[in-house]
């Protein structure tokens, strides 16, 4: 893709966002609801709390991330203009993963806003907000990238649960991974070792998918 | 000059043949229009010539070269406008022009207020393309025609939604688009078509 092209699609995404009509509040709300919904669950005790966290945390950010997900291809696939732009790019490729890495930077931007009030309520030290936001920005990409090729699979799917089933059990090294960060950044030991895991994983996704995605959408415009 | 070839196109769904045995040859300066009932196969035969769909079976040869070969140079040459309108609700008609028919392979390259003037939608420019009647919306959607020349145009249904006097204007492009050596490749449920040297093919 040419630069004045690329430049056009990235302000034509921040156009679409910003006219939203706070669309991208609901994955924000859930993020945060499942979080107090938990910390009111269970027994008040901080270190109870801090035990359960990690995985809370995870969990509650890619469930949040699942319900962006859904808007990534649909809106744009259902009026026409996905295929059409797919028809008059040199390379659809890049096309797709230039707005895959938009939609994610503007998903995931405003759930990382809402990290330190959550490390907070779930009686965390707030030292960990660094490691934590490299683990669920690279563990994230894994998961959106996988999530942006399965949702381009089952586009014309009319089960909406179909995708979310799937692409969850995939999450299952994400979360192992970036709960184990959260944990050993909390008790002061090194989590490199991890982080690297997870980044190398959003590489290995970053690689595969883009074909995914173009396969996907082909097979559902064809 | 370009040239557009069908050989004995086909097409499948489900085990069914939607069409079979599309034989045509489009030249520059010529149009097809392609008829048949509700389901017959146009939209369907109008994808496989857009490039968004593959055919079962047959050939397509742009300018002699097979269509699979010489993709990139058949789709720059290339305008679609689906049955769909192809705009995004909530961007205004400058911002659709600006931002989103440029992703379409329709850049802007002259003067934006001519264009819409020429399609009946100036003083509309800041209008959300949500708070236009259906009407403007072809109109704005067809618009890309004018902003950037390119050969080969495959319309599917562009008259729908239009008034006597868009129609009019619809039909006055594509003619004067034909006069410049353009080809025109068009879907319509028209009893009649009021352009020139226009070819039928009936599914």
């Amino acid at each position: 893709m040419l630069l004045p092209e690329l430049k056009t699609l990235y302000k034509l995404e921040w156009k679409q966002f910003s006219r939203s009509q706070g669309q991208w509040l609901f994955p924000v709300m859930l993020f945060i609801l499942v979080i107090v919904l938990f910390t009111l669950g269970v027994d008040p005790e901080a270190k109870r709390l801090q035990e359960m966290a990690p995985a809370v945390i995870w969990c509650a950010f890619l469930l949040a991330l699942l319900l962006a997900l859904d808007h990534l291809w649909r809106d744009d696939y259902q009026n026409g203009v996905l295929e059409q732009m797919l028809i008059h790019t040199e390379s659809p490729l890049q096309l797709l993963l230039h707005r895959v890495v938009i939609r994610w930077v503007l998903s995931i931007a405003p759930l990382l806003l809402c990290l330190p009030l959550a490390i907070s309520m779930l009686q965390l030290p707030i030292g960990i907000f660094f490691p934590s936001m490299l683990a669920l920005l690279s563990g994230s990409f894994v998961f959106w990238s996988l999530g942006s090729a399965l949702s381009a699979l089952t586009l014309n799917d009319r089960r909406p649960a179909l995708m979310s089933l799937l692409l969850l059990p995939m999450a299952v090294p994400i979360v192992i991974f970036g709960s184990r960060v959260i944990k050993q950044s909390a008790v002061g030991e090194s989590v490199s070792a991890l982080v690297l895991m997870l980044v190398g994983l959003s590489i290995l996704s970053l690689s595969i998918t883009p074909w995914i995605m173009h396969a996907g959408i082909r097979l559902n415009l064809d | 000059m370009y040239s557009l070839e069908a050989k004995n196109l086909c097409k499948w769904r489900d085990h069914f043949c939607v069409f079979s045995g599309v034989s045509f040859t489009l030249n520059s300066g010529e149009s097809l229009w392609i008829r048949g009932d509700n389901g017959a196969g146009k939209t369907s035969l109008i994808r496989i010539l857009a490039g968004l769909s593959n055919a079962d079976d047959g050939e397509l040869l742009w300018n002699n070269e097979s269509f699979l070969a010489d993709n990139s140079s058949y789709q720059g040459a290339l305008h679609y406008i689906s049955h769909q309108q192809t705009l995004i609700s909530h961007l205004s008609v400058l911002e659709s022009i600006e931002l989103l028919f440029p992703l379409l392979g329709a850049k802007a390259a002259s003067d934006i207020s001519l264009s819409l003037n020429d399609v009946g939608l100036a003083g509309f420019e800041q209008q959300k393309v949500q708070n236009l009647s259906a009407g403007q919306k072809q109109r704005l959607s067809l618009l890309r025609l004018l902003l950037r020349n390119k050969p080969l145009w495959v319309l599917d249904e562009p008259q729908s939604h239009l008034d006597r006097e868009g129609q009019a204007w619809l039909f006055s492009t594509i003619e004067r688009h034909l006069k410049n050596k353009g080809m025109v490749i068009i879907i319509s449920h028209a009893k009649d078509l009021p352009l020139t040297h226009v070819k039928s093919l009936d599914l």
